[in-house]
């Protein structure tokens, strides 16, 4: 899937993210939801569903919101 | 608790799952497949439906996942909302977009999504169902 910049940013900054929650578990990130939006964290949230009812609060364009559970192994291989 | 049934597809279990089209504000109900086998407890998607379904209902992008199987590699996932109306389920969700649909489904649910419910055929072999306590959700 071909990213734009913003998206791009988006990513990055989840990476960040999540990178410091992995490797600080008193991240304030650390097991939280976390929304970004244009390359800043937007939301910071307890549960998928308060995440997402915030970011339609805050009526983002979903084309410059991104979202991580921050402090999860994303390479992980899932067999489904 | 409230409970919903659907008769297999395909000889195969399946559950009904409404999604909001953006463009039309309408809901439409797709069939997924319901494979509990499909991913683990705690996987980081609860569903599979192809990337043009995940654009249609609006998704808002997360975290890719590497995915083995029926699937091969690696996939964006992305957040929505879904509905079961008739048991009173509407939540947020996470869901792998991948190129193509199983045959003759719309995607796959998957055991996180399970999780949420009691399921299974509730003594009648040819369906599968789900039951859902909206006060504990």
């Amino acid at each position: 899937m071909q990213l734009t910049p913003i998206q791009e940013k988006n990513r990055e900054l989840a990476e960040r993210i999540n990178e410091e929650a992995l490797r600080d578990p008193s991240s304030p990130y650390a097991g939280k939801f976390v929304g970004i939006i244009r390359g800043k964290v937007a939301v910071v949230a307890d549960s998928l569903r308060e995440l997402g009812k915030s970011l339609e609060s805050l009526s983002a364009d979903r084309n410059e919101t991104f979202c991580i559970e921050a402090g999860r192994d994303y390479t992980k291989v899932h067999y489904v | 608790m409230p409970r919903a049934e659907w008769n297999f597809v395909a000889k195969r279990p399946v559950v009904k799952i409404e999604f909001q089209i953006v463009a039309t504000g309408q809901r439409t109900e797709l069939t997924l497949l319901a494979d509990t086998g499909a991913g683990e407890s705690d996987s980081e998607f609860d569903l599979i439906l192809s990337e043009h379904d995940c654009d249609r209902f609006d998704g808002v992008l997360t975290r890719s996942v590497e995915l083995v199987g029926a699937y091969i590699g690696r996939f964006p996932v992305y957040m929505m909302v879904a509905w079961i109306p008739s048991i009173g389920f509407s939540d947020f969700v996470r869901v792998a977009g991948v190129a193509t649909s199983p045959e003759r489904h719309d995607g796959v649910a998957c055991l996180p999504f399970f999780n949420q419910f009691t399921y299974g055929n509730f003594g009648r072999p040819d369906s599968f169902g789900l039951e859902f306590d909206p006060t504990v959700a």
